[in-house]
């Protein structure tokens, strides 16, 4: 019926790049004044790209190059449709859409243009059939999302920008270099399938592990994103992680050494996130932990996991938008997301406490939720792989995600220790304001479709699936894990073992670059400074010393200046002349 | 705060004066008890159907439950043990991060139930 409707549609639309899409709707913006007009402009593009992928995806077939293109003599494939591209696609544009309701009140310029370009570049990039492409657009997303944390236009935000910058721009340096040596190896640029082996295929995998966040590179990730404004980070939680995800599922499916890197990924955030106290940080932190699930997906390489991989990005990008757009919401009317300060707020804020409450369940996998019919792809997946090691940490982290995701969050936020009850509760913040329910209330509505109606989504998937989540052992181990991760976290806080929520910095590997290594660096400098100034005050010493002793010899009260005789010149003089007409003699 | 002395409670969306019974004294023993019980029947549950497992452990009786509940116990310990050696102040790398600024006003709108409604507004002015 959607096809009926949709057909014509876009039949009769001209077909341009969903990315040219975004690009175009910027270039429209600058001539519209801000106000209803610009925001619509936010909310229609995402729609025509989906419209867009929709006709490449149903008019044209798949898998060919759809807009080749000459450049310093290499071709470009700047829409290449298939499967994986169009669903990562579809799902790009609807987290666009919605964070552009959420958004609606932003009347910030420089954000607007953000979204467009960040988004445009992402979507782009997921069409990309070559690797220069790919290059263009994984930098387009570096700075263009980079505004949205300096829109905060605080002294750190300017900080975090930098150092997220920094990092963002050298993974794209380095997937160049890796695209050149491989050109120069293979002689194309081709994205599609590598073997890890040559330094070309490294230097393009670590690119893409620095953007997705692997363990040891991952520190960017929670640094920048709650630096963001309320709108930036839930933005920023969409694009950039994904799209590394999706860049490893087309370069590196069935690479091995992804299954250990993405069990390590599901397992070390979620201790940072527990005693976390910034709650948009342990969002960032569960983050990089589903991000795992999902490498681990590609590593594993079967058409299970990758499917699951695309399902889990999928429902990830929505529940974990859902997450941002809550604790955003808090934010909008609090001032701020750390856990010690909030709390009691499901009095006025209930609506938002239940949107977080969905995404929660989402991300936390519970049946009927929209994690339970795409986690459970993956973990299936890797217990068919029969690495009981992995499987062991994969149903570990997913239980510790809802510790920490599905409880923490919303108990810490709404509940807890009321924070607003002085004044006679005159301070309660008023519940968020419609749009952002609104946005946050069609997330939710998907979360659940999703998890309740599984199989529009199983048909999205780039393989055909064999899958059927809801088996009574299924649920029934499900809610065994999740009700007894509950049952801990309440013999935890009943016995006040529970780590309360404390204003505090936790350090992360990134305290070895942010700290130590400056520390180290102003050591050198230091000894390098003094080992200078001893230097030259010595050599000052020894010249001064010897001129002052040439000048007390040579000088006009000198020993040597006294003591020669006037007519020693004339003697010297004498030798001279003698020794010429010795060796004038000889030479005759 | 009690439920009955709160005088903005008319002013709450309906979901959050429905809630406010957690707020009874009983409330949370109440919830952690019905958890509880719940984990209880799951775990018997165990009993009456059969598992296509992959791995013989999961094959023991209640596995899940067991293997959920001791190792979210693990990790909540062994996080709070990593706050000894990794937790610092919260303007440990100030000025370079946000963690230790206000939020700025322009990117919220701080309304509380408590807001100055425009009557009030026009009795300052008087």
């Amino acid at each position: 019926m959607l096809d009926a409707i949709l057909s014509p549609i876009v039949s009769a639309m001209p077909q341009v790049p969903p990315a040219f899409v975004f690009m175009m709707a910027a270039a429209l913006m600058a001539f519209v004044p801000q106000g209803v007009g610009r925001s619509l402009i936010l909310l229609s593009a995402p729609i025509l790209s989906a419209l867009q992928i929709y006709g490449y995806g149903t008019v044209s077939p798949l898998g060919g190059n759809h807009m080749p293109m000459e450049f310093m003599g290499l071709t470009l494939e700047l829409m290449r449709v298939d499967k994986l591209a169009i669903i990562f696609g579809y799902i790009f544009s609807l987290a666009a859409f919605l964070a552009s309701i959420y958004a609606w009140h932003v009347k910030d310029t420089p954000q607007q243009f953000a979204t467009l370009l960040y988004a445009g570049s992402a979507i782009g990039a997921v069409f990309a059939g070559d690797l220069v492409t790919l290059f263009v657009y994984w930098e387009g997303t570096a700075i263009a999302s980079v505004f949205l944390i300096w829109a905060r236009r605080t002294e750190g935000a300017y900080h975090t920008g930098q150092r997220y910058l920094i990092v963002q721009i050298a993974s794209g340096v380095i997937l160049l270099a890796g695209c050149v040596l491989m050109y120069r190896d293979t002689g194309s640029i081709a994205f599609d399938k590598m073997t890890l082996g040559s330094l070309g295929t490294w230097l393009i995998f670590l690119a893409f592990g620095i953007k997705c966040a692997f363990p040891l590179l991952h520190n960017w990730l929670q640094d920048s994103y709650p630096a963001a404004t309320i709108t930036g980070t839930v933005i920023l939680s969409s694009f950039t992680t994904k799209l590394a995800v999706y860049a490893l599922a087309r370069g590196f499916p069935g690479t091995e050494i992804l299954i250990y890197i993405g069990a390590t990924m599901t397992l070390f955030p979620i201790f940072f996130a527990v005693i976390e106290n910034d709650l948009r940080r342990v969002l960032a932190y569960s983050l990089n932990n589903q991000l795992g699930f999902m490498v681990v997906g590609i590593g594993i390489g079967t058409e299970l996991s990758l499917n699951g991989t695309a399902a889990h990005a999928f429902c990830h990008i929505l529940y974990k938008s859902l997450l941002f757009m809550s604790v955003g919401a808090v934010m909008f009317r609090t001032g701020t997301a750390k856990g010690s300060e909030l709390g009691g707020l499901y009095k006025t804020m209930p609506y938002t406490m239940l949107f977080c409450v969905i995404g929660a369940a989402s991300i936390s996998a519970f049946p009927l939720f929209s994690g339970f019919i795409s986690k459970s792809l993956i973990v299936t997946a890797s217990a068919e792989n029969h690495n009981w090691l992995v499987w062991g940490i994969l149903v570990f982290a997913s239980a510790g995600v809802f510790h920490h995701s599905g409880i923490k969050i919303p108990y810490f936020a709404f509940f807890a220790h009321d924070n607003f009850a002085h004044n006679g509760g005159k301070n309660r913040p008023k519940e968020a304001p419609f749009h952002m329910l609104l946005a946050m209330g069609i997330t939710a509505t998907l979360c659940i479709l999703i998890g309740v109606f599984p199989e529009p989504l199983y048909a999205l998937l780039p393989y055909s699936v064999d899958y059927v989540p809801y088996t009574t052992a299924h649920v029934i181990t499900q809610l065994q894990l999740l009700m007894f991760s509950a049952l801990a976290f309440g013999v935890l806080m009943r016995t006040g073992i529970y780590p309360p929520e404390l204003k505090s910095t936790n350090l992360d590997t990134d305290w070895f670059y942010r700290k130590f290594l400056v520390s180290l660096i102003k050591w050198i400098r230091k000894r390098v400074k003094l080992i200078f100034f001893m230097g030259s005050l010595l050599v000052t010493i020894i010249l001064q010393k010897s001129i002052k002793r040439l000048y007390s010899w040579y000088g006009p009260e000198g020993h040597v200046a006294r003591v020669w005789p006037t007519g020693s010149m004339v003697i010297w003089i004498a030798i001279l002349l003698a020794a010429t007409l010795i060796v004038s003699f000889l030479k005759v | 705060m009690s439920e009955n002395n709160d005088p903005f409670k008319s002013q709450y969306p309906a979901l959050g004066r429905w809630l406010m019974w957690v707020e009874k004294p009983n409330a949370p023993a109440l919830i952690f008890w019905a958890v509880a019980i719940i984990c209880l029947g799951l775990i018997l549950l165990d009993l009456v159907y059969h598992k296509h497992s992959h791995f013989m452990i999961e094959d023991l009786f209640g596995f899940y439950g067991f293997y959920g509940f001791i190792m979210c116990a693990g990790l909540v310990v062994a996080a709070k043990l990593m706050r000894k050696i990794i937790m610092r102040d919260e303007d440990y790398y100030a000025p370079y991060v946000v963690d230790s600024e206000e939020h700025p006003k322009f990117d919220m709108n701080p309304e509380t139930v408590g807001s100055i409604r425009p009557s009030d507004n026009e009795e300052d002015k008087n």
